[in-house]
């Protein structure tokens, strides 16, 4: 009993060990976080795979064994008793009892034998016609064997669930878990597992119309390949949506072929399908290389924009600042769930299509991106948003370009060819000069524009951050603040008056400069890739799907309504033993005692006490 | 007679009016579901008499909410009862506001030897359930009036289930004061409610926690509305027994010894709410497991709340045999039972908080 307690204790902590370190991770995961030392360590005692440990399992098991004995060896006694009455009292060991009454009443002792019956007691008329031995609640004892039983069905149950089939083989050197990067079919006989598995819980991902009939099963730090009775062709993978945007079911709608024949079946989350003892479940889904139509703006435009036609996880080059680049597009999202602020209030908005990708430089070096399709609402305007980020851990930062008008780029577009023309800049600081009624010689004005075209050039190499540094250098201090405002207001000016024909064409408003001067600040922190417009997509989904196979349910499932049964019995039965001696024609005593006895026992003796007085 | 008369008749129509207008929405099990609440909510009132008046009330508060908003959600701005009283928000606030007064009336009747405090702070409590039981009702019907296929029972998320274990553990409470006749545990078990009260206001104004939003797919299941219930009976036992164990522990501490009811009584108790969460925490395991079977493929995951789950119950179990086939009684398992309120509260929140696994909603 000890000893099982001590291993109890042991699958309790190991069960908790299992719920901090995440399990079945990529064992990289586990060397980058344990460091050289501590992984070999911790490898050895399975503590990435814990539950499926061996040593594990064998606790477990000596558990069913020890709790099959314990049942085995108690059953017959706990039979026994319940077949067998109490024995009789002596008169002086009944006044020991904490539950000892002693009543006159004008009834027989039969008749108080009747009310003992519609208790559910039953009833032992002893040798002695005065004396009575009853008991009741023997189901009590039963909850012994219904949850201990319990306990070892549902075992069982685990125990056939617990790949077995595999496990076996393996022992005997038949079967070996592949680590290697393979193909389905490259992968060795070896690690290939038939149809005859009994038990496991398989993954298999499949793009829009891909088909297959094995399935992945994982292991350890690797993976088996794990034959099916028949083959599953995707159709079609869709979201449903909720009217707020969020998404309300995901769906895959499968062929299965076997023998032949072939027959269309549509599977969701909480709607698993199952067919030959194997249950197909919908589990989660990704990009299966939806289809990219883009064209590339360049932010300082300097060369004319693009088009590029690529595929989710396929890559292109790019050729840019005499660099090689390579594109990696790793996600498409068709659907960006926002928090959107609208009146006042918090709405959740799905605003449309995003593609997240990698650019890498020559040497290796990568800079992640995730642009969004449509132009995103924010404080009653339109933004074209584009998040950046050197690595994975920090968060991502947006280069917002303003939309105009029409919703479109071709504003902002036009505003950079504007700000970037020579002539046009010539033109409008000789008309800011003459306005400057100041400047009075020929000299002041040269000057002028020549400062002014200087500041304007620094913004147009360097943005907001590069005139903060000149104005640093060369600037007191106590004038920098005012410097900077002049700057700020020169450059606004010679921007807007050098977008004149924007605002004639009604193609954007007058506080479209402001931002769009600052997008062309922050687009010197962008990094090198150009800004990405999608034109057109097609979308191709993959659906991930389980496959599980679990003979052993079924007896979970037993087991666990032998437990409910045998903790209700343990708890709720209150086992009574009652003995009750006629002393005189009209006076008795009962004594009665049960193996748990609390508050609610001492009521129930006293009201049947109660009633044995009441007459008949 | 009048009060079993219009208690069964309420449940009847109920039961009755969601079959007959809400029938086509239902699954077969949902059905079955209401099918069997019917006898179940009239076997509690036959159980509990007290439970009779709570459901009238929840039932013509209910009615009259559903009826001032006229199926348009703006009302709740509009309409003054709905803002200040009838609306789901402003009944889950007056719960949040009755509750800290039941405990403040139950610590003075304690400290002053007050009765008619006692049944103030009683009182409040009843207070309190009603409107929250209230405010989860209305909140049901709320989330419909967002949009037909957004609507689901408010079992759903962290900010629905702490109200839902005020609620059943507010509710628990109340009926052991009735059976044991003594009011004077309530400073105690009051104290983890007003935990869990605090928890939701500050849920609600830092996070925003209470405005409705559609389930995840893996949520929409009939299961949901056994496997959580019963899960919380189990949770708000383990609290409430814990709480008892506290005051068990301090009985022989001069400043409260005069204030607590009989050792026997306590311990009485303790036991009994252990017992009847246990019942409930292994029929809520095993529903969840056959959940799990039917959203995930895999009845046992070993995903970080089940394993959780597991270890509460074999504490518990371990509790349970201790005292009943052993026959161990006294401080050791009072002090088990404040250590399991530990345990359960990181099963109940810890591993929502600190682990990450399938059961990963209502994230902070």
């Amino acid at each position: 009993m000890r000893f099982a307690i001590t291993m109890l204790s042991v699958v309790a902590i190991a069960s908790i060990i299992g719920t901090v370190v995440k399990q079945s991770e990529p064992y990289n995961n586990y060397l980058s976080q344990f460091g050289q030392f501590w992984f070999p360590i911790f490898e050895v005692f399975d503590v990435y795979n814990i539950y499926q440990a061996f040593w594990f399992l064998i606790i477990l098991l000596f558990l069913v064994v020890s709790t099959t004995l314990c049942v085995s060896r108690n059953s017959p006694k706990i039979i026994k008793d319940i077949r067998r009455f109490q024995g009789t009292l002596s008169n002086n060991s009944f006044k020991k009892f904490k539950n000892y009454y002693e009543f006159s009443s004008d009834n027989s002792l039969n008749s108080i034998s009747e009310v003992l019956s519609k208790e559910g007691f039953r009833i032992k008329a002893g040798k002695d016609k005065n004396i009575l031995v009853a008991k009741k609640g023997d189901l009590q004892k039963l909850g012994y064997i219904f949850t201990h039983l319990a306990i070892i069905v549902i075992s069982i149950g685990g125990i056939l669930d617990g790949n077995l089939y595999f496990k076996l083989q393996e022992s005997f050197g038949l079967k070996k878990i592949e680590s290697r990067n393979l193909k389905f079919s490259e992968v060795p006989d070896e690690s290939q597992l038939d149809i005859n598995n009994f038990s496991y819980r398989a993954t298999l991902l499949l793009n829009e119309q891909e088909k297959n009939d094995k399935a992945l099963l994982r292991v350890k730090d690797g993976y088996l390949v794990q034959h099916l009775p028949f083959e599953i062709k995707l159709d079609k993978f869709h979201i449903e949506h909720y009217s707020t945007g969020q998404p309300k079911a995901f769906l895959s709608d499968i062929k299965i072929r076997k023998d032949g024949e072939e027959f269309t079946e549509t599977i969701s989350v909480n709607k698993p399908f199952s067919m030959d003892g194997i249950t197909i479940y919908q589990s989660d889904f990704q990009d299966g290389g939806s289809k990219l139509d883009l064209m590339l703006m360049d932010l300082f435009n300097r060369y004319q924009p693009m088009s590029l036609s690529s595929e989710v996880y396929k890559q292109n080059s790019f050729n840019t600042d005499q660099q090689d680049y390579v594109f990696e597009f790793d996600d498409f999202r068709e659907f960006n769930i926002f928090q959107i602020e609208k009146d006042g209030k918090l709405k959740t908005q799905n605003i449309g299509p995003s593609v997240l990708y990698k650019f890498r430089n020559s040497s290796g070096q990568a800079v992640e991106y995730q642009t969004y399709q449509n132009p995103i609402p924010e404080n009653e305007k339109f933004f074209f948003m584009s998040g950046v980020r050197e690595d994975l851990q920090s968060e991502l930062k947006f280069l917002r370009i303003p939309a105009d008008n029409d919703l479109s780029l071709q504003g902002y577009q036009n505003f950079l060819k504007n700000i970037r023309s020579e002539e046009l800049l010539l033109k409008n600081i000789n008309k800011l000069a003459d306005q400057a009624s100041s400047l009075d010689s020929i000299e002041a004005k040269d000057n002028f524009k020549k400062n002014v075209q200087d500041i304007f050039n620094v913004y147009l190499k360097s943005g907001y951050s590069g005139l903060a540094n000149m104005i640093e250098d060369s600037v007191p201090l106590d004038n920098q603040e005012s410097v900077a405002d002049s700057y700020i207001k020169i450059i606004y000016f010679l921007a807007e008056s050098m977008n004149q024909e924007l605002i004639t064409n009604n193609l954007v408003e007058n506080d479209f400069f402001q931002d769009a001067l600052n997008a062309y600040s922050d687009s010197f922190f962008y990094g090198a890739s150009p800004f990405l417009v999608l034109n057109k997509y097609e979308k191709i989904y993959a659906s991930g799907m389980q496959l599980t196979k679990d003979p052993g349910k079924i007896w979970v499932y037993l087991g666990s309504l032998f437990l409910v049964i045998g903790i209700f019995c343990m708890i709720y039965v209150q086992e009574i033993r009652l003995w009750l001696i006629k002393k005189s024609p009209r006076k008795f005593a009962v004594a009665m005692a049960s193996n748990r006895e609390h508050i609610d026992f001492d009521n129930y003796c006293k009201q049947l006490t109660e009633k044995f007085k009441v007459k008949l | 007679m009048i009060l079993n008369i219009l208690f069964i008749l309420s449940i009847l129509f109920s039961g009755i009016y969601s079959f007959i207008n809400f029938r086509e929405f239902m699954d077969v099990y949902e059905i079955t579901i209401l099918v069997f609440s019917v006898p179940v909510f009239i076997w509690l009132g036959y159980f509990w008499g007290s439970f009779k008046k709570l459901f009238l009330v929840i039932f013509f508060l209910t009615i009259l909410s559903v009826f001032i908003y006229q199926n348009d959600l703006q009302m709740q701005d509009s309409n003054f009862f709905l803002k200040y009283f009838l609306s789901s928000q402003s009944l889950i606030m007056w719960m949040t506001f009755f509750f800290p007064l039941s405990l403040a009336a139950y610590l003075y009747s304690s400290i002053k030897a007050n009765q008619f405090s006692a049944n103030l702070g009683s009182n409040f409590s009843w207070i309190a359930l009603t409107a929250g039981y209230t405010g989860l009702m209305v909140r049901w019907y709320e989330s419909y009036l967002i949009s037909i296929d957004v609507g689901y029972i408010p079992i759903s998320n962290l900010y629905e289930v702490f109200v839902l274990f005020c609620l059943i553990t507010g509710a628990m409470y109340l009926y052991y004061e009735q059976k044991s006749q003594t009011k004077k545990l309530g400073a105690f078990v009051l104290i983890i409610i007003n935990a869990a009260v605090a928890f939701i206001l500050w849920y609600t104004f830092a996070k925003n926690a209470d405005a409705i939003q559609p389930l995840v797919p893996a949520l929409q299941s009939y299961w949901m509305k056994i496997h959580v219930p019963s899960n919380f009976i189990g949770y708000g036992a383990f609290s409430i027994s814990a709480m008892i164990a506290v005051a068990y522990l301090l009985r022989n501490q001069s400043a409260v010894k005069n204030i607590l009811p009989s050792e026997y009584v306590m311990e009485d108790l303790m036991y009994k709410s252990i017992a009847i969460g246990f019942i409930f925490f292994t029929i809520a395991t095993i529903l969840g497991a056959i959940w799990a079977a039917e959203a995930w493929g895999g009845y046992w995951s070993w995903d970080p709340k089940e394993t959780w789950a597991l270890i509460v119950w074999l504490n518990y179990a371990a509790w349970l045999h201790l005292r009943l086939v052993k026959g161990l009684r006294g401080d050791i398992l009072a002090w088990w039972s404040v250590i399991g309120l530990l345990i359960t509260t990181f099963a109940f929140i810890g591993v929502n908080l600190f682990l990450s696994g399938l059961h990963s909603y209502g994230e902070l």
